[in-house]
């Protein structure tokens, strides 16, 4: 995120083959970051700094699936990841290539 | 007339090879070439890209060597992980810019390098003297795993040539 743009790994799934999102269609821009102080920032104990938006079709086109479990609300797993570690990793540079990187107003980042 | 020119195809030589022999010709070649290279880096490197490079891989393993360091369960950064991490970066042909460094949810450390959004290449090590790549090159892409110990798997070099160099 040093250079205003998104790295692979904010994609990468975890050991348990997920990658949590959270679906922010009709929202307004404050009420996504209201979301994201409220279920990640405070969750991680750490400032939220930025987020990465992607359409849902950016994901579907590498054969991965989104799970809405709704828990907490809007909140949804990508699911079917390759098995193989590398495969995955080039998903992710897709994935991040696809996305667009917003950041918060208040953050410097030269601060 | 002649100028200067960067050489991608050059190892790097910031590393002795450890498997040179036993007798004590070779340990003491191994010594003085050991000590020599770390002349060469202290005094002109000094707050260089390697130093650089060796600073975010600590700061890295400082804040990422405790587990679920992302809220999401995430595995530790292992101390060998590091070791594989700078171990591979002391390879690199000098040619090549230092990557950044990053970590995966699964404990491995990421280096990066990044030209531009369908212009990148990265390199993960999870302290089992093996690795994983990935790279996109305009509608090119690549992917696979390879084993490194003393040199960088030539698939590695290549990439990074093609990233750099073409």
């Amino acid at each position: 995120m040093a250079d205003r743009t998104v790295r692979y790994n904010a994609f990468m799934p975890t050991s348990n083959g997920e990658v949590s999102v959270f679906r922010i269609l009709g929202l307004a821009d404050s009420e996504i970051w209201e979301m994201g102080n409220l279920q990640v920032a405070r969750k991680r104990g750490k400032p939220l700094l930025g987020r990465a938006d992607i359409l849902v079709m950016a994901v579907i086109k590498n054969n991965l699936q989104i799970d809405p479990d709704n828990d907490p609300p809007r909140h949804a797993n990508i699911l079917g990841w390759p098995e193989q570690r590398s495969e995955q990793k080039l998903i992710a540079l897709k994935m991040a290539a696809d996305s667009q990187l917003h950041l918060r107003k208040d953050f410097n980042l030269l601060a | 007339m002649s100028a200067a020119i960067q050489c991608p195809n050059c190892p790097s030589f910031s590393v002795v090879p450890s498997n040179a022999g036993f007798s004590s010709d070779s340990i003491n070649l191994f010594k003085s070439l050991e000590n020599g290279i770390g002349h060469i880096w202290e005094p002109v490197n000094l707050g260089g890209p390697l130093e650089d490079a060796l600073r975010s891989l600590i700061d890295l393993y400082l804040e990422r060597s405790e587990a679920n360091w992302d809220g999401y369960n995430a595995l530790p950064i292992t101390e060998d992980a590091v070791f594989d991490a700078w171990k591979l970066i002391k390879l690199l042909p000098l040619s090549i810019p230092m990557p950044e460094i990053l970590a995966e949810p699964n404990g491995e450390i990421g280096l990066e390098w990044y030209k531009e959004r369908r212009l990148v290449f990265v390199v993960s090590v999870s302290g089992k003297s093996s690795l994983t790549y990935a790279g996109i090159f305009g509608r090119n892409t690549i992917h696979g795993a390879e084993d490194f110990s003393e040199s960088l798997p030539p698939v590695v070099v290549d990439s990074l040539r093609r990233l750099f160099y073409s």
